[in-house]
């Protein structure tokens, strides 16, 4: 709670800072009276603290008043881009998790063979390449050179596959680097050598003892990117045209939309501690030494 | 045991990649299937009548979902013109007023141009049975437009100035009281600027309110508003026939919102757009690929704006000039703005649309002149500047173009100091004393009447001005008390004339806006002619009676 309250107090200050919604509505045209007279309608020519109070009290009912923009419930206008950010949160999350775990473990089984430096060059190259370009790449040569996926827009499946892709790629390659270095580490450990002289099957050292330690600092690393994917996919949302919170928060950004804004960063705040909470769930359950 | 288990994560890779290519190739074209033309069909009398077909989608960088007149600005006309039918029309082309396609089909105007009277159709319907449109929707619609103190209508100023009632006569007369003169009264009732002279249902408003109307918007358009994602995209589906348009093209309109441009092209490529807006430089391409490229001519104009003229550098005419003189607008046209552009002078605001106005070549490029006039204002060594650069949707070249009036500057001893910036930011501080020897690349749209932006920002009582000059101030004072229309065009050639002979806004280029469409669905496009942010939709989905 302390954590919510001091990022509303930072958003809200941070965002008046930077700019007047109500001229940037306004055309060149517009007189001061005109703009003066606007500002008072929105309410945004009172006191910063009489502004604050009326958005946080109104905020603990779940109101966050009405976009400047729109005119329209921020909670609707969020609600309304949540669900196409979820999926494509997930199918990025889906991505990133199933191409990361096995070249990851590859990597750390085979450490120092052809298939980790492999592995490693493709980490590298992941995390050196610009989602936008990424994204851009992606579409001409899938979507138009080879006809095979859509190249923008909101729909089914497959039009999640190429934006989860790309939103994918770089978490794909930081998960797969920590599972690798993870898993190294675990697999010098006392245990597995005893789990083998067991006549433990390979499949049940790996998959259910290194995997399982080398699990934790990858699920932290995955929780914060999942919160960021659903919040901070602007670029690209903005690349293939997908109405998600991501743009929404751009969009409110460029138009000084302050309820929009506050209302976005907040939830995301919340969001972000509800994944650090199921994080620690989850870090009990892989390891039982870990009690709360 | 090392290498049973790199084989086993050897295998598990290879199996994961095999289902993920699986689905690929099993989600492989799945793109929607494009609409085949209509074909002609040879029937004999008597003739069926011709019914919308297919489907029209259109990508834009931005699609707002604001619907209601009430709080929308110009760059809202997209969304607005297919639904929602103006009091005054415009012809199909967007070039000048029509009588064949507003709701009024009729209008005249008092001797003493107080009083202006509009005559309705008779027979229009709101979509969904919300009756007919009658002057009492006029009033309501333009009550709460010119009058609410909720209003954030964008091009209002003039007729809030000047409007003092509007009076329903009978339920197809409509009276605007006016308390001074305003020619211009039938421009901002058109789609010309914004979309103030947008008519809403009185009824349908009063029953489910203005937030709920923004939700569904109802209107007497050609189209009304089928679905609409957040974010995402509007569908229009048509009517059979509207008494104005006649039989639209088009069963569905679609309006996109694709902000980055690349993806716009793709998709035109692949057929899953049919109109999309390009940039200067993409035209060429695009045109190449075998697509339709259609200009708006003339649409906006790239220019410097000064500030605080008053006082510093930017006080003195000879510098002003001399600024003016230092660029090269030629190349700047030819290579910035790959040909598509044309150098210019004068006002921002002032185009060839504009009412009287007729404009001298711009100038030359002359950097000798311009260090000879900085030398004689007393800069022989030159002075500092500071420019802030924003980026403009209409001119997406601007930042580009900044830089490069940065650079001429340097050449002629002028020290820039170049400030990228967001335009909300800058906002922030453009009447504050900070902007004291600075000035800002920006855009304008070209206007046919330019008295409101002229009293806004050029005339010193306004809190808003660049500039104090008596002189001007008398100019414009002239303008807007202007009684007839001849009197109206001599004054804005006066006030254009003396702005341009004394460098109050520094024009660079005359700007298209370009659009590229599939060649198969659409074959004539005149881009919205003269309205501002318009897209000219009516023109697209009309069958060109």
């Amino acid at each position: 709670m302390v954590t919510l309250l001091l990022v509303s107090i930072a958003v809200f200050l941070l965002a008046r800072a930077t700019g007047d919604p109500v001229k940037l509505m306004a055309p060149d045209a517009a007189t001061q009276e005109e703009i003066d007279r606007i500002r008072s309608h929105l309410g945004l020519d009172k006191p910063y603290y009489v502004q604050y109070f009326r958005f946080i009290s109104q905020a603990a009912r779940g109101d966050f008043g009405d976009s400047i923009r729109g005119r329209r419930p921020v909670i609707r206008l969020i609600a309304d881009r949540y669900p196409a950010s979820l999926s494509l949160a997930a199918v990025a999350f889906g991505f990133a998790l199933t191409m990361s775990f096995p070249l990851g473990m590859l990597a750390a089984v085979r450490q120092g063979t052809w298939l980790d430096s492999m592995a490693r060059g493709i980490v590298f190259v992941a995390m050196a390449t610009p989602s936008f370009w990424f994204g851009i790449m992606l579409i001409q040569l899938v979507s138009v050179t080879l006809g095979l996926l859509p190249a923008g827009g909101y729909g089914g499946f497959a039009y999640h596959l190429l934006p989860g892709l790309t939103l994918s790629h770089f978490l794909m390659a930081g998960l797969m680097r920590l599972l690798r270095s993870s898993a190294i580490d675990v697999l010098r450990n006392d245990y597995i050598t005893f789990a083998r002289l067991k006549g433990l099957s390979e499949r049940a050292v790996i998959w259910k003892h290194v995997l399982r330690n080398a699990m934790i600092p990858v699920v932290t690393l995955a929780g914060v990117h999942f919160a960021m994917f659903v919040s901070l996919g602007i670029v690209v949302e903005t690349v293939f045209a997908w109405p998600g919170v991501g743009r929404l928060t751009y969009e409110a950004i460029l138009f000084r939309d302050f309820p929009v804004i506050q209302a976005v960063v907040l939830m995301g705040a919340a969001l972000m501690l509800v994944v650090n909470l199921l994080v620690d769930i989850t870090y009990a359950w892989l390891d039982p030494r870990i009690r709360y | 045991m090392v290498r049973q288990a790199g084989r086993f994560c050897f295998t598990s890779a290879l199996a994961l990649w095999f289902t993920v290519a699986v689905v690929l190739v099993s989600c492989a074209k799945v793109t929607p299937t494009p609409t085949p033309a209509p074909t002609p069909v040879a029937i004999p009398t008597p003739t069926p009548a011709p019914k919308p077909e297919g489907i029209l989608r259109i990508g834009n960088p931005y699609v707002s979902e604001n619907f209601d007149p009430m709080h929308s600005v110009a760059s809202d006309k997209p969304t607005m013109e297919l639904w929602a039918d103006t009091l005054v029309g415009m012809t199909g082309d967007g070039e000048e007023l029509s009588t064949n396609t507003g709701l009024a089909h009729r209008w005249e105007t008092s001797p003493d141009l107080l009083t202006w009277t509009f005559y309705l159709r008779k027979g229009v319907q709101f979509h969904e049975g919300w009756g007919e449109v009658t002057a009492e929707d006029v009033k309501f619609s333009l009550d709460r437009v010119i009058f609410d103190p909720a209003s954030k209508a964008s091009h209002i100023e003039a007729l809030r100035k000047s409007v003092r009632e509007v009076e329903v006569v009978d339920p197809y007369t409509v009276k605007f009281h006016l308390k001074q003169p305003y020619l211009g009264i039938a421009y901002d009732l058109s789609s010309m600027l914004g979309n103030v002279g947008r008519i809403v249902p009185k009824k349908y408003i009063e029953k489910v309110g203005a937030k709920q109307f923004n939700e569904k918007a109802i209107g007497s358009g050609p189209y009304r508003v089928k679905k609409y994602t957040p974010g995402y995209e509007i569908v229009f589906e048509a009517l059979d026939e509207h008494p104005m348009l006649g039989i639209p093209r088009f069963k569905e309109v679609v309006l996109r919102s694709v902000p980055e441009q690349s993806t716009r092209v793709a998709m035109l490529k692949r057929g899953e757009l049919d109109v999309i807006s390009i940039d200067t430089e993409t035209a060429s391409e695009v045109e190449r690929a075998g697509f339709k490229v259609f200009e708006q001519a003339e649409a906006t104009k790239a220019a410097v704006r000064y500030y605080r003229m008053w006082e510093g550098y930017l006080s003195d005419v000879r510098v002003r000039r001399a600024l003016s003189l230092a660029i090269n607008r030629d190349e700047l046209a030819k290579t910035l703005f790959k040909g598509k552009a044309r150098p210019a002078s004068g006002e921002i605001y002032f185009g060839s649309w504009t009412l009287g106005v007729s404009f001298p070549p711009a100038d030359p490029y002359d950097p000798a002149q311009a260090k000879m006039l900085l030398a004689a204002a007393g800069y022989p060594d030159g002075f500092e500047l500071a420019f802030y650069s924003y980026p403009r949707a209409a001119v997406p070249e601007l930042p580009l173009m900044n830089e490069a009036v940065a650079e001429y500057w340097k050449k002629v001893g002028v020290k820039v100091k170049l400030l990228p910036i967001d335009y909300g930011a800058f906002q922030k501080i453009e009447l504050t004393p900070e902007v004291k020897n600075t000035v800002s690349g920006h855009s304008g749209a070209n206007r046919v009447f330019a008295s409101s932006v002229m009293a806004s920002s050029r005339y010193s009582k306004s809190k808003r001005a660049v500039i104090r000059d008596p002189k001007l101030d008398a100019l414009i004072e002239k303008l807007v008390a202007a009684e007839t229309l001849e009197e109206y065009s001599k004054a804005q050639a006066a006030v254009g004339d003396y702005s341009a002979d004394n460098y109050f806004a520094l024009s660079i280029a005359t700007i298209s806006i370009f659009k590229a469409a599939n060649p198969e669905k659409v074959t004539k496009w005149n881009v919205g002619g003269k309205q501002i942010f318009s897209m000219g939709l009516r023109e697209l989905v009309s069958r060109g009676k």
